[in-house]
Order: structure tokens, then C-alpha cells, then sequence
């Protein structure tokens, strides 16, 4: 029996205090490497500190605090988990610039 | 050969330093040359650098503060920027040595531009700068562990306290080119986890404490209501500083220049020369620098902010707003500030970081009432509403908001037309709360106010020279009934009754003044063009005033009473009075109501300052933008102008 697809979630729909890292994101190339060069790239956890129902939406990322529009923050998908630690990193994944 | 090298003088090391934004770099900048630097412009780039010097231990430094960058091989301006920096494409700026500016308190992010710069094959030093926030996250970083792993010269230094200053202009002296095995190490993908892990330590190794007073912080100051609020306080905080606080300074600049063309008056000899240097030049100049107190106020209060990190928070607060116009969060300091002066207004549009958000705010930018307004709206608003103070009021309101209305729909429609295209989605590093550092604010204010005042004395006074030359000249002859009273004037001197020969002089002044207003090349222009102002309801007077006040708007008042009444006074009322009894040809009123509602609606929205389009031009590069805000307010205003005049004819106020 295959194991069911991890959820994927909107960033706009996580919870204040809720972990997650970037499964996915409908953006230009440009974008995403605006992103990724800010540090926000799929091998990252963040932290939720402003949940971005309607509004600016704030994560934490490593010792940085990034605001993301809501019309950015809805285009990424994100994947919850339960990594103990902000700004840890899943090694040997994505790009290395 | 001894000789030779104590002879020789020896060229100074020049450094291009390179970081994230938001990591100190500016800082130790300002700390190593103080007032030594300027901002340096470069052709075909909308961002800028700053170049200073430095001497410290016999080493001259010439060090390019470079803007602050995330990577230097994204699409964006700063990194191109950068990368023909780097790439010694850049004209006086090609560097022999890099400084990267690294915050120990985010390490990857650093190490991740390290990386992309350590193969310029330029000898490298870094910079690394929070250590004290780092020690309070729990996070220790070890300058000499970095040194090795890293196989260049690395220091810890606080530019804002001037810590490890000395030490840092020694590790750039002996910076040197990355080792090739730390090049090629850097290529794998888990070698920034590596070093962070190697070097760094403590119960937190990233950093990534969670700072609850932060999070309260942002909760309240990005909240859709609260955190509007504190906006609006905040801002209005400023826009009362820039309006109250710069009054003393500008009263004196003022009666400074006053007093200096009264001297020059007297020492030169009568005649053009007197006139071109006290009228057009220190005249000209004057009605310019008399804005620099605003200008280094809103500079000062804005790097203020900045630097405690809320004006990042207050972006995001604007931006829902704003985003409906096509404009960033970041565009409603400038069009606030614009309140003022459009002058500050659009040097503070280089907070925006995207280049046709910005391009955008600085066109609109004018179209916010800006004190130099007040007085033409007074006039006419008095005019239109003498016997109603409440309506008046609300006329006077309804100036402003038409101006903002007027700068928001430009703003939507330029978006979706001319400057058409994505905007940089809306995410903004929020830096952690701190003191401002009022040294570095200074420092940026001193920065801001020599561009202004270099652009005050060349483009500027350049146009002031030819709008002086365009009124003085022909010189008119002086008019008989002028000739009379002044002969009249002498009588009663003679006859002891001084009021009225002062009366009867002044009288002489206002009619030499309007047949010279009348018969100068201004004034022929004027006449020339009326046809074009008839639908508006201008006859040749107020053509000329229109034309005349094209410098500067404040200029309509004295020449329209020049012109039509008994010259000017500081008295509204009695001002107000002598223009509403003005009649034309044909014996109807010149100020009638509907025209006046025109002359307001023209004078809200059109671009009727010439200091304005200069510094246009030279924020935006080019004449062609300046050339396009002045085509497109003119037009809007005339346009609307002709609406609103015959909206009130429709409505009986024709007459």
C-alpha cells in the first residue's frame, strides 16, 4: 500500500507558531530566486509568526523575520512538520546557488 | 630605489564592500569616512553606491559601499550593480580588494554571498558584524574560526560603536584571494551547514531563538487596524516636524537671502548685472534652498526610522492599500512627504526598491498639494467663498483631495499602461528592533542635502538665469502715468506729507511692474498663448500670472496682483478684495466663479514647479520622464480646469 502524499498547504492558510517548510510555489524563476537567495528555499523549516489570513503574513527564518504579501505568501506551498527547530535544513536537497 | 617609493605617492587600496541589506555595512562605512564620501550615480543604473576615503595607520582605503544584496546574480539593479562592480566594469569603481560584510546572527545567508563573490579572484577580507545581537540569541561566532575555514582575513566589528574599526582596516590590508580548496568545497551543497556548524555554537546554533517582544512588536505594528494607526501617528509625527520644526530655519534662510540681495543691491552698480544676480540667481536659488531645512529633516527622521526597523513593518501596513493604485507600501512616505515639498518627497522615493514602482511614485509625487500651494489656494478660495469661512474650509480640504485622488488614479493608470509589468512581489526583510543610530542619520541627511544643494546650483539655477532673463528683458519703458505719480511723490515730499509720497511711490512701483510683467518676453508669451487659457476664462493678465508662475506656483500670487490689483500684501482679505472688483474688456468680472473654480483646479494639479522637474530628471535619469509628468499633469489639469469651469457655468456661476 503506497503511503498518502504529504499535505501540502498554502502559506496563507498555516497557523501562528505552526513549522513548515516550502514544498512548492507558483512563481517566475525570478521570484524564486529572489526567495531562495533571501534564504527561502524547500530545504528550510520556518516558523509562523504572523499568520497571513487577509494580511502581511511573517515567518521567521533562521535569525531573519521575513513579511510576505498575501498575494505572494498564497502561491507558495508549504509542508507542515514537526522539526523541533527553526532554520534547520534537510541535507544533500536543492539548489546550492 | 628606496627613493623611488617616497617619491612616488602610493595609490589608495580601493574596496568594494558587499553584504546583505540590513547587516551593518552602511555603518562601518560611515564609521571609516565619516563626512569623506559622496553618492556616486552610475549611467544606465537607478541605484547608487557610495564612495569615500579613509586613512587609518598610514593605509589609504578608497572604500565603495555597494548596495545591499541577497545574491548578485538576481535580476535586480543593486545586483547588477554589484556584479559589474566585481566585474571592474564599472567606471572608477573597479576595486582591488572586497570587504564581505557578513551578520553573525545569519551566518548561511552570508556564507551564500561569500560564495558567489570568492571567485572574482579578488583578494578578500570580511566583516563580521552583530556579534553583540548574535551573544544575546545565544549564538556564539568565532572571527578566527571563520578566518580558517573561509582562508581569508576575518574580524568582528560594530561600525555603529566603532568597535574593531582598526583591526578591520588591517585585515583588509592583508585581505588575499580565497584559497581554490575553499572555492571548490564551496560548490557542494551542504557546505554552508558545514561551516555554520564548524564555527558557530551555543545552546542555539542558528540563532532562531523566538524573540517575544519582537513578535508582540510586529503583532501590533502589522495589525490591519492598530498597526495602521501607529502609522498615521507616526506619520503625522513627521509631517508636523517637517512643517513646524523647519519653519525657524526657513524664515531664516529666507530673510538670510533677503538681507545678501539687499547687500549685493547696494554694493553693485545699477543696472542688469544687479538685477541678474539678485533677482535671478540669489532670487532664484533662495526660493530653492529655502526647502533644505524639510529636506534634511524628513532625510534625518526617515533614516531614524529605518533604522529601528519599523518603516519595514509600515510598508507592509501601506501596501494593502496602496497595491489597489498600482503602488507599493513603501510609495506613502514619499506622496506624504510630498505634503511639504515634492522636492524631499521624490529624493525619498529611494526607499522603494522596485524601479517602476519608483518611476511611478515620482511622477505622481507632484500632485499632492505642497505648502508652496497654500498661498495660491488661500487666494483663491478667499475669492470664491469671501462671506463663508465653512465653505471656504471645505473648498481648501477638497484641494488636497483632489490632488491626492488625482496622484493615486495617475498612479493605477501608468501602471497598466506606460510602466506596465509585475512589481517585485511584496517580501521585505524585517530587521530586528533597535536604537536608531543617530551618527549614521546625520551622516545620510549631510549626504542628501549636498545632492540637493549641487542640483540647487547647477540645474536649478541654470533655469532660474533663464526665467529671469525671459521676464527682465525687453526692458520696458517706464510708463507716463508712472512718470507722473512719481513727480507727484516729489511734490509731497516737499511738502513735508511722507505717507503719501511713499503711496504715491508704490503706486509708480506696481504700474513700472505690470508694464514690465507686460511687454517682457513673458509677458509676449502670455499673449501669444491666451488664446490656448480662453477656455479656462484667462484674459492676457492671467495668462501671463499662469505662465510667469510656471517656476514656482507661489509666484502667481505677486504677479496676478502685480497685474490686476494694487500689488501684493500680506493681507488675504485685502488682497481678495481689490482682485474681485478686477473686470475685464468688457467690463464682467474677472474673478468670476467659474473661472475661478478653474484657476483652483488648474493650480491643484498642474506642474507649475520648475525645481520640481529638475530633480525629476536627475532621480529618474532622464528628461523624458520629467518631460511626461509635465505633458500629463498639464493636460490633466487644463482638462479638468475646463470641467469644473464648465460644471459652474451650468450651474449660474458663469457670472
Amino acid at each position: 500500500m503506497a503511503e498518502p502524499a504529504p499535505i501540502r498547504l498554502p502559506l496563507t492558510q498555516l497557523k501562528r507558531g505552526d513549522r513548515a517548510m516550502v514544498a512548492g510555489a507558483s512563481l517566475s524563476d525570478e521570484d524564486r530566486a529572489v526567495l531562495q537567495a533571501m534564504g527561502l528555499d524547500e530545504r528550510c523549516t520556518f516558523t509562523v509568526c504572523r499568520a497571513g489570513a487577509g494580511g502581511p503574513c511573517i515567518i521567521q527564518l533562521d535569525a531573519t523575520r521575513l513579511g510576505l504579501s498575501p498575494e505572494l505568501a498564497k502561491r507558495i506551498l508549504t509542508r507542515p512538520c514537526d522539526c523541533p527547530e527553526t532554520g534547520c535544513r534537510e541535507r544533500g536537497e536543492g539548489p546550492t546557488h | 630605489m628606496t627613493s623611488q617609493r617616497t617619491l612616488l605617492p602610493t595609490p589608495p587600496l580601493r574596496v568594494a564592500m558587499v553584504g546583505n541589506p540590513n547587516v551593518g555595512k552602511t555603518s562601518l562605512f560611515n564609521r571609516l569616512c565619516g563626512v569623506r564620501a559622496k553618492t556616486a550615480n552610475f549611467p544606465g543604473s537607478t541605484v547608487e553606491a557610495r564612495v569615500g576615503t579613509c586613512s587609518l595607520d598610514d593605509t589609504e582605503l578608497q572604500l565603495v559601499d555597494l548596495p545591499g544584496v541577497y545574491a548578485i546574480d538576481l535580476e535586480l539593479p543593486e545586483s547588477k550593480l554589484c556584479r559589474d562592480c566585481l566585474g571592474g566594469r564599472l567606471e572608477g569603481c573597479q576595486p582591488d580588494a572586497l570587504l564581505v560584510v557578513i551578520d553573525a546572527t545569519n551566518l548561511g545567508r552570508g556564507l551564500r554571498l561569500f560564495r558567489s563573490v570568492a571567485t572574482a579572484a579578488r583578494p578578500v577580507a570580511v566583516a563580521l558584524t552583530m556579534s553583540d545581537l548574535a551573544r544575546t540569541r545565544g549564538l556564539s561566532v568565532d572571527p578566527a574560526r571563520l578566518s580558517v575555514a573561509l582562508g581569508v582575513p576575518c574580524v568582528a566589528a560594530n561600525g555603529r560603536e566603532g568597535v574593531g574599526i582598526e583591526p578591520l582596516v588591517a585585515a583588509i590590508r592583508s585581505a588575499r584571494e580565497v584559497p581554490a580548496t575553499v572555492v571548490a568545497a564551496s560548490v557542494s551543497t551542504n557546505w554552508i551547514d558545514d561551516t555554520v556548524l564548524a564555527i558557530a555554537g551555543g545552546p542555539n546554533s542558528l540563532g532562531a531563538e523566538t524573540d517575544r517582544l519582537t513578535d508582540r512588536l510586529d503583532a501590533a505594528f502589522t495589525h490591519p487596524i492598530l498597526g495602521g494607526l501607529v502609522f498615521l501617528a507616526t506619520m503625522a509625527a513627521i509631517f508636523f516636524a517637517i512643517f513646524r520644526l523647519a519653519e525657524l530655519p526657513m524664515t531664516l534662510i529666507e530673510e538670510g537671502c533677503a538681507a545678501l540681495g539687499a547687500w549685493l543691491s547696494g554694493v553693485l552698480p545699477e543696472g542688469a548685472l544687479a538685477s541678474l544676480v539678485v533677482d535671478g540667481i540669489v532670487g532664484g536659488v533662495a526660493g530653492t534652498v529655502v526647502f533644505l531645512p524639510q529636506i534634511c529633516l524628513l532625510f534625518f527622521l526617515l533614516a531614524l526610522l529605518e533604522d529601528t526597523g519599523y518603516l519595514a513593518r509600515a510598508a507592509f501596513v501601506m501596501d494593502r492599500i496602496m497595491c489597489r493604485f498600482g503602488l507599493p507600501g513603501q510609495a506613502f512616505v514619499p506622496l506624504l512627504s510630498s505634503h511639504a515639498c515634492a522636492l524631499p518627497g521624490i529624493m525619498s522615493t529611494r526607499l522603494i526598491p522596485d524601479p517602476k514602482d519608483r518611476l511611478a511614485t515620482i511622477l505622481v509625487a507632484p500632485f499632492m498639494s505642497c505648502s508652496a500651494r497654500v498661498g495660491v489656494y488661500v487666494l483663491l478660495v478667499t475669492l470664491l467663498f469671501p462671506d463663508s469661512g465653512f465653505l471656504a474650509g471645505l473648498a481648501f480640504a477638497g484641494c488636497y483631495a483632489l490632488g491626492a485622488v488625482a496622484a493615486l488614479v495617475t498612479a493605477a493608470i501608468f501602471r497598466r499602461t506606460i510602466l506596465k509589468g509585475r512589481s517585485r512581489p511584496m517580501v521585505l526583510e524585517l530587521p530586528p528592533y533597535r536604537l536608531p543610530d543617530v551618527r549614521g542619520a546625520l551622516l545620510t541627511t549631510y549626504d542628501r542635502a549636498v545632492v540637493f544643494l549641487k542640483n540647487a546650483g547647477s540645474v536649478i539655477l541654470a533655469i532660474c538665469v533663464v526665467m529671469w532673463w525671459i521676464s527682465a528683458y525687453p526692458k520696458a519703458e517706464t510708463p507716463e502715468a508712472a512718470v507722473a505719480l512719481e513727480a507727484r511723490a516729489v511734490v509731497a515730499d516737499e511738502a513735508g506729507d511722507a505717507d503719501e509720497a511713499e503711496s504715491l511711490r508704490g503706486e509708480a512701483e506696481t504700474i513700472t511692474a505690470r508694464a514690465q510683467q507686460q511687454q517682457s518676453f513673458a509677458g509676449m508669451l502670455g499673449g501669444a498663448v491666451q488664446p490656448v487659457f480662453a477656455p479656462l476664462g484667462l484674459d492676457d493678465r492671467l495668462t501671463v500670472a499662469v505662465m510667469t508662475s510656471f517656476i514656482a506656483r507661489e509666484v502667481f500670487r505677486s504677479t496676478v496682483t502685480v497685474l490686476v490689483g494694487q500689488g501684493d500684501s500680506d493681507d488675504d482679505a485685502k488682497v481678495a478684495d481689490e482682485l474681485a472688483q478686477a473686470t475685464r474688456a468688457d467690463g464682467t468680472r474677472l474673478f468670476d466663479p467659474a473661472t475661478t473654480t478653474g484657476l483652483l483646479v488648474f493650480y491643484v494639479l498642474a506642474m507649475q514647479c520648475l525645481p520640481t522637474l529638475a530633480v525629476t530628471r536627475r532621480e529618474t535619469g532622464s528628461w523624458k520622464w520629467a518631460m511626461l509628468q509635465l505633458g500629463w499633469m498639464s493636460a490633466v489639469a487644463y482638462l479638468l480646469a475646463w470641467i469644473a469651469r464648465m460644471l459652474v457655468i451650468a450651474l449660474g456661476g458663469g457670472a
